[in-house]
């Protein structure tokens, strides 16, 4: 995985957001099941989102260089 | 204390990497941090989203910290004077969600606990407002999800945060749609305290592990540094 | 490399002013309520343009935007959700918006000519059937002594000059003909549909004894006052119903609301819409169709029937009133046997007598019989809560199981709870009388007196954000 696979996979969120948004509505107005009921797939397909960003690409962290120094 | 490239320009902030100070001028900022010219990674990928990434230092904002601290008394609106207006809807929601639910645990041992938690969500969303100001006034470069809790990278642990999303998006999803009763499930909410203090503790004791080893420099200040505006939480 | 680069504001702005446009040409293409089912498609559209402009850039090797849809998008987005949902709600039946005139103002070019159509007039038989052909428009239908058919009323022609509309006056008389003992109303309105929409809002009176079928569409319909039997179909608009001595046929879609009282035949009702209140039928009663309102159901003397894909009800009698909602049924006063099955609803009974069989996928069930002698009951819920108040005197044998929960006895001595695996059941009953069956899978069983003043407070009901148990 390469980190342009990460930007890829961070780009297309939010057309996917807007595309899974645009069906829960329609899912309501067809009466099959309201938007009040369906609204955590939102925060899945978030997470998953994140979740394959992170994989492709881990964020290094940095090391506080300060830490273990004398405090005062 | 100046900066060590202009030394008679005051240090707005501290190198993560090495620890010098740095002056408006030299702060570069990356991957939610702060590092000098020496250090600033040059992966595309590490610029976070919204910052300004190619104006390092922003130029410093007109902005009355005092009034942001009055404005975030307002749920969203110390985010949204601070021009981050997905954070502050973000507020909101939170703000909102904390105040359905402790009215749905009516009677529940978890109301107490909402209850403080809408008491600090509430003090926290002014002073966040206030420091975020304040450093758009100096001139440090805020991006959208500013936060006075820090920024730490997870490399080598697991992404606790989408986990933990899809997770509770899961357990919502599948109350919502009858499958379980969320009821049921709740009931355990201690664990979560539990589940924290067991993390924190981990974390603690196992020590911070540098995941780069940091290059060879001058020894680091020997005094933390005082007036960082960048946020600190090894305390 | 931003939102402003994308194809798809452009291109969802064409869509648009497409669709506007095929309102013009063709005004019988119904905008209002095309818009208020398809909008989220914008969305999905928008979602799906920017998608196929990423995926395409990432295998082109060019930068990828960091930010597809700008904060100013979202709020956009936000707009059109709100907007949109109001469009679903301005629909319904008494909507203040409704009558502001906003569903006129999509129409906003041409201008409307009133023209009066001259009364028709024919002798008839005391009995004949009256047909109203398909036609845009209202109609108020109603019963006389005598044996004339009348038919008075105006029209409404929206075009953009006088002559326009002078012509399609013309071109679309009202015409009443008499074929042996049929007596068919046409207002010939196929042809100028196309660009001059217009509508007939009639008044018809027949001899009571007449039997009328009509059809309909964007209009409302009233008919009253017939001994004769009423089939109606109509298309987004509402229907009132009443004192009508045959049976009574309706089909609607997308209705606003349905009201029909004091029939004294039959009633079969289909298709989709809001709201349906049945008052005083005498007749059986058939509903099958979607209701995304209130059903409501008051005095209905003969067995009622309701069927759609989520919820089926049979009841002999409904001696008070029943208000299904999606998510609630509330009923007083039913008369046995009452049968239930429905998946996501939240059920009241007050009052009822004969037997009961209630299956619930998810959702509490109240029973609260007020008359003896209980009949039997039966009542299944996969997961909610269950709460029986017995009246004072009942004689009845019970067996209650919570799966996974707990049940509590209110009621006194005469039942004897004890735990079965992980969940609890309850046995007991005074007089050896007819069996009571609760069964929950997941949730609580509460057996109380009706004499017994009880300290607790209802459960509750809103399942939606009752997170945290008591």
């Amino acid at each position: 995985m390469t980190t342009r696979a990460a930007l890829f996979v961070r780009a297309i969120r939010d057309p996917i957001l807007l595309i899974l948004i645009g069906v829960l509505f329609a899912v309501q107005q067809a009466g099959i099941l309201p938007v009040s009921r369906t609204w955590p797939l939102l925060l899945i397909v978030i997470g998953f989102l994140k979740l394959i960003e992170r994989l492709a690409a881990p964020r290094p962290s940095y090391p506080n260089p300060n830490w273990g120094a004398q405090s005062r | 204390m100046n900066c060590y490239l202009h030394p008679d320009a005051p240090a707005v902030a501290y190198c993560r990497m090495c620890g010098r100070a740095l002056c408006t001028v030299c702060t570069r900022p990356a991957e939610g941090t702060i590092f000098c010219p020496e250090h600033v990674p040059l992966n595309p990928y590490a610029a976070p989203v919204g910052s300004a990434v190619a104006n390092p230092v922003a130029a410093p904002v007109q902005t009355s910290p005092g009034l942001a601290f009055l404005l975030g008394l307002i749920p969203g609106v110390g985010a949204i004077y601070n021009g981050q207006y997905i954070k502050g809807l973000v507020h909101a929601i939170i703000f909102g969600l904390l105040i359905s639910l402790t009215s749905a645990s009516d009677g529940s041992a978890a109301q107490p606990l909402l209850g403080m938690l809408i008491a600090v969500f509430y003090c926290y969303m002014p002073f966040e407002a206030y420091h975020t100001a304040k450093k758009r006034q100096i001139g440090v470069p805020v991006d959208e999800w500013s936060s006075l809790l820090s920024q730490r990278g997870y490399a080598g642990r697991a992404p606790v945060g989408p986990i933990l999303l899809i997770v509770i998006g899961v357990l919502f999803l599948l109350d919502t749609l009858h499958l379980i009763d969320f009821r049921d499930i709740a009931r355990f909410w201690p664990v979560i305290l539990i589940v924290l203090g067991a993390y924190m503790l981990y974390s603690r004791l196992s020590g911070p592990t540098p995941h780069r080893p940091p290059e060879p420099q001058a020894p680091p200040p020997s005094r933390p540094p005082e007036d960082a505006l960048e946020a600190r939480n090894d305390h | 490399m931003n939102s402003r680069s994308s194809l798809a504001g452009p291109l969802i702005l064409i869509a648009i002013g497409g669709l506007f446009l095929a309102h013009t040409i063709s005004p019988g293409f119904d905008l209002e309520r095309w818009i208020a089912d398809y909008w989220p498609y914008i969305l999905v559209a928008w979602g799906g343009i920017l998608l196929l402009e990423i995926a395409i850039r990432f295998l082109r090797g060019a930068p990828l935007p960091l930010k597809p849809v700008s904060a100013g998008g979202w709020l956009a987005a936000i707009v059109i959700c709100i907007a949109g949902s109001l469009t679903h709600f301005a629909h319904r039946h008494d909507f203040w918006w409704h009558h502001a005139g906003w569903v006129e103002g999509v129409r906003i070019f041409g201008q409307e000519h009133d023209y009066v159509i001259a009364p028709l007039q024919k002798t008839v038989g005391p009995a004949p059937h009256v047909i109203l052909e398909s036609f845009h428009g209202s109609a108020k239908v109603g019963g006389i002594d005598g044996n004339t058919v009348t038919v008075t009323g105006h029209k409404a022609i929206r075009s953009f000059d006088a002559h326009e509309a002078d012509a399609a006056n013309a071109a679309t008389p009202v015409s009443l003909a008499l074929e042996g003992n049929t007596v068919v109303i046409r207002c010939k309105q196929e042809r100028f549909q196309a660009h001059t929409p217009v509508r007939a809002d009639l008044e018809i009176q027949v001899p009571k004894a007449a039997s009328v079928e009509a059809a309909g569409a964007q209009g409302d319909f009233d008919i009253s006052s017939l001994t004769g039997d009423v089939d109606l179909k109509n298309r987004g608009g509402s229907m009132h119903i009443d004192n009508i001595g045959g049976g009574v046929s309706i089909e609607g879609h997308h209705s606003d609301i349905i009201r029909c009282s004091g029939v004294k035949g039959p009633m079969t009702v289909r298709g989709d819409g809001n709201d349906l209140e049945l008052d005083g039928i005498s007749g059986p009663v058939s509903i099958a169709g979607r209701y995304l309102g209130t059903l409501l159901l008051h005095q209905l003397t003969q067995p009622v029937e309701i069927s759609n894909f989520h919820t089926n009800f049979h009841a002999q009698r409904v001696d008070g009133e029943m208000r299904l909602t999606s998510g609630d049924l509330n009923a007083e006063d039913l008369v046995g046997p009452v049968r239930l099955a429905t998946h996501a609803t939240d059920v009241k009974l007050n009052g009822f007598t004969g037997t009961l069989d209630v299956s619930v996928d998810s959702g509490d069930v109240e029973l609260a019989p007020r008359h003896l002698p209980l009949a039997g009951m039966t009542v299944h819920t996969r997961s909610g809560d269950i709460e029986l108040t017995l009246p004072a005197g009942a004689s009845f044998t019970l067996t209650a199981f919570a799966a996974r929960g707990d049940v509590r006895n209110e009621f006194g001595a005469a039942l004897h709870e004890h735990s079965e695996g992980r969940g609890t059941r309850l046995e007991g009953g005074v007089g050896g009388g007819p069996q009571i069956t609760l069964m929950t899978g997941s949730g609580n069983i509460t057996v109380r007196r009706a004499d017994v003043a009880t300290p607790s407070g209802a459960p509750g009901t809103e399942r939606a954000v009752g997170f945290f148990p008591q």
